[in-house]
């Protein structure tokens, strides 16, 4: 078993390791979520999210506990997005300061620990509703990983098509995600 | 309540192509209420979950609930399958779970076992051979797995599978479990008797059809009229009858069947029949043994089994349905509309049954004599079996035109797809199909029109049956631009495609066509979106 040293993770005593490893497991997903949010590519999504947690649990001692963890953490998120971007020569879409202000409350809010396994249990009941062509584009996108561009090839389409076709899936199954959480809670 | 959403925006925001005057609007539109940005993070957090939900399904390919079909490869190739797909999937996790393993019960992954029982099932486990459809599905699933970013090996695993599946395939129907070549079709009896009894239906179709001659009953031939009082037992094989109404029967061995006095009628003694019955021919009525059964403008099928148990269930329309008593008397009526079921026994009379749309399928039997072809030789026209989500009761969505009867192929001609096959236009499964040169075929367009257009729940699914082995199909447009004039006509295309540019194919991911193991049924699930689809089917000719 390799050490966290292995990794470069800075040296930090069991039990403050112990106190972020819970507070990472509990509200890791409000960052994931404030990060797709900026990255589209899942793959990218997913190194930005593993830099915030290399980030955080190196600074983790200079956490204030009186302060909200998610707060903290989508700090760090904003600074880890803005190096992404910088590594990929690709221009940042900004919002203003009171709009990503109020992203990332809002992420926390959605994103609240235990809600994306929610989530992810009405997923599966609406993925199942999504006609077959839907159904595909997504396994294309989410599990083979493909570009809007590859997909757009395979479907004899445009890529802004293809962006378009997956933003409409994607409100499809936030609406039903929510109806579905709705009558749970009814 | 929902809010009023800048999708224009958002999409050009979440795809990295607005411009700062759009930024400035979506900054203002988001920080207008919390409600605006509680809507855009949730759509940053479905595509969160997808990618979670998709993970799931990789990693989450557990050795119980492989396909019968994969137990049997070679488990070193899939084992190697399973192993570089996990290992994949988990690499970008596996530094993130070494920092927190400290905490031993942590949850890193939110993939809790609840939500496997609210996975869709994405198929059912069989105890007996595979159907097509299965192994098909099965190999298409592993190739949706196994393909991913990948290194050539996973390709090169699941490739494995696939041929794998398409032998098996090969070997379950040259058992003789698909079709015998042994068999003689429409072995003729007697020759029939001239009568003087009317006609009031007559034999339009057949295929691989055996009748049993008994006494006093006569094997009809193609075309042939059938009287009142005569009986048909077709003991193997389908045979449409076109009574003298119009209303359409497709007759599935072992069958049998007598006609009656009345035109508008008929006993179906044991087995099933599916019906499709024209306004004309409003209150055709078919007895069995244990009910009566009157439509009132409608398709459906029915069944009466040798236990006296009759099944009806209504495709579409309304159908009145009674049970007959020990006694002969008819009992009271029941109304039974669209989707709807009953079974009908001696004793218990009438009770409400699952609709199954599968017991009675709607093909369709391309084949054979028709009474009045139209001018433009287009062999049948309508809807079958679309998707429910399509919210369209009736269409013209599927046309079928014989193209060209009876044309010699001179040269081998390449084709995207010949029987044992599945074609997917990704090319994934397709095969390097040819119809061998000195064959004669019958080619049939298959055109199958995008009822709205919208793009999105245009979904056909239907089958055809011809009444000839099929030997290829061309689905795709390069293909069929490279197919010799000698089999096509573009004059013959329906009005609608002339109108978007003429003749023209418009597969597209999402569709699928397979011909099945029995060698005349062709199976098409097609998403039309802005466009048609169109297909050549080459079938064998029958001389």
């Amino acid at each position: 078993m390799r050490d966290c040293t292995d990794m470069g993770s800075p040296e930090t005593n069991n039990s403050q390791m112990q106190r972020f490893a819970k507070l990472w497991v509990r509200h890791q997903d409000a960052a994931a979520s404030y990060i797709r949010l900026f990255v589209s590519d899942p793959a990218h999504a997913e190194d930005v999210l593993q830099e915030v947690a290399y980030s955080a649990a190196g600074s983790f001692e200079r956490y204030d506990p009186d302060r909200p963890f998610t707060g903290w953490l989508i700090t760090i998120a904003k600074q880890r997005i803005v190096d992404h971007y910088r590594r990929e020569k690709k221009r940042m879409m900004l919002l203003s300061g009171e709009a990503m202000d109020c992203l990332a409350q809002a992420s926390a809010e959605i994103a609240s620990p235990g809600f994306s396994e929610e989530r992810l249990k009405a997923l599966n009941i609406c993925i199942a509703k999504l006609n077959a062509r839907q159904q595909e584009v997504l396994a294309f996108r989410y599990s083979q990983a493909q570009s809007p561009n590859d997909i757009a090839e395979k479907l004899g389409s445009s890529t802004s098509a293809v962006n378009a076709l997956l933003y409409r899936i994607r409100k499809l199954l936030h609406h039903c995600i929510e109806d579905r959480i709705e009558a749970t809670q009814v | 309540m929902k809010p009023d959403v800048p999708d224009n925006l958002i999409l050009a925001f979440l795809t990295g192509t607005a411009d700062d005057r759009q930024l400035d609007e979506l900054s203002e539109w988001i920080a207008a209420s919390p409600e605006h940005a509680r809507y855009l993070s949730a759509i940053a957090n479905v595509d969160l979950v997808l990618t979670r939900h998709f993970r799931q399904r990789a990693i989450e390919q557990p050795a119980d609930e492989m396909h019968p079909l994969v137990e049997n490869l070679d488990q070193e190739v899939w084992q190697e399958v399973l192993n570089s797909a996990a290992e994949a999937r988990l690499h970008r996790e596996r530094q993130l779970q070494e920092l927190l393993r400290l905490e031993q019960d942590a949850k890193v992954l939110p993939h809790s076992v609840d939500s496997d029982s609210a996975m869709p099932q994405p198929r059912r486990q069989t105890e007996g051979a595979l159907t097509w459809r299965e192994v098909a599905d099965a190999s298409g699933y592993l190739l949706v797995n196994a393909v991913k970013s990948a290194p050539a090996k996973w390709v090169a695993a699941a490739a494995v599978i696939l041929l794998a599946a398409t032998l098996l395939i090969v070997l379950n129907t040259s058992n003789g479990t698909a079709t015998d070549p042994g068999i003689v079709e429409g072995t003729p009896g007697p020759p029939p008797l001239e009568s003087p009894r009317p006609v009031v239906a007559k034999l339009a179709a057949q295929h691989d059809a055996r009748w049993q001659a008994t006494t006093g009953t006569t094997a009809p031939g193609l075309g042939d009229g059938l009287h009142p009082g005569q009986r048909l037992t077709l003991t193997e094989g389908l045979a449409e009858i076109m009574t003298a109404r119009g209303t359409r029967l497709l007759l599935e061995a072992p069958c049998e069947v007598e006609f009656t006095e009345d035109n508008n009628a008929l006993q179906l003694v044991s087995g099933q029949l599916f019906a499709s019955v024209p306004p004309q021919a409003t209150g055709f009525t078919v007895q069995t043994p244990t009910a009566r059964i009157i439509d009132i403008g409608t398709e459906f099928g029915v069944e009466a089994d040798e236990e006296g148990t009759t099944r009806l269930q209504v495709y579409d329309g309304e159908v009145r349905a009674a049970p007959i008593g020990a006694d002969g008397e008819v009992g009271e009526y029941a109304s039974l509309t669209t989707n709807q079921a009953v079974s009908i026994q001696l004793h218990t009379g009438l009770q409400a049954d699952v609709f199954d749309p599968g017991r009675h399928e709607q093909d369709i039997l391309i084949a054979g004599m028709r009474p009045e072809p139209e001018e433009c030789e287009m062999w049948w026209r309508g809807d079958v079996s679309m998707y429910q989500q399509t919210g369209r009761e009736k269409s013209e969505a599927i046309q079928v035109f014989l193209e060209k009867p009876g044309v010699l192929i001179t040269e081998d001609l390449p084709v995207d797809l010949n029987w044992p096959g599945r074609w997917l236009p990704n090319k994934q499964a397709q095969q390097n199909a040819v119809v061998k040169a000195g064959e004669r075929v019958d080619v049939y367009l298959v055109h199958y029109d995008p009822p709205s257009g919208d793009g999105f729940a245009d979904e056909g699914n239907f089958k055809l049956r011809f009444d000839g082995k099929i030997l290829g199909v061309i689905c795709d447009s390069q293909s069929l631009a490279a197919a010799p004039e000698s089999i096509r006509n573009r004059t013959r295309y329906p009005e609608l495609a002339k109108g978007r540019g003429g003749p023209g194919l418009d597969f597209e991911f999402g569709d699928r066509v397979r011909i099945h193991p029995n060698t005349i049924t062709l199976q098409c699930e097609l998403i039309a979106t802005t466009f048609y689809d169109q297909m050549l089917v080459l079938v064998r000719s029958r001389e």
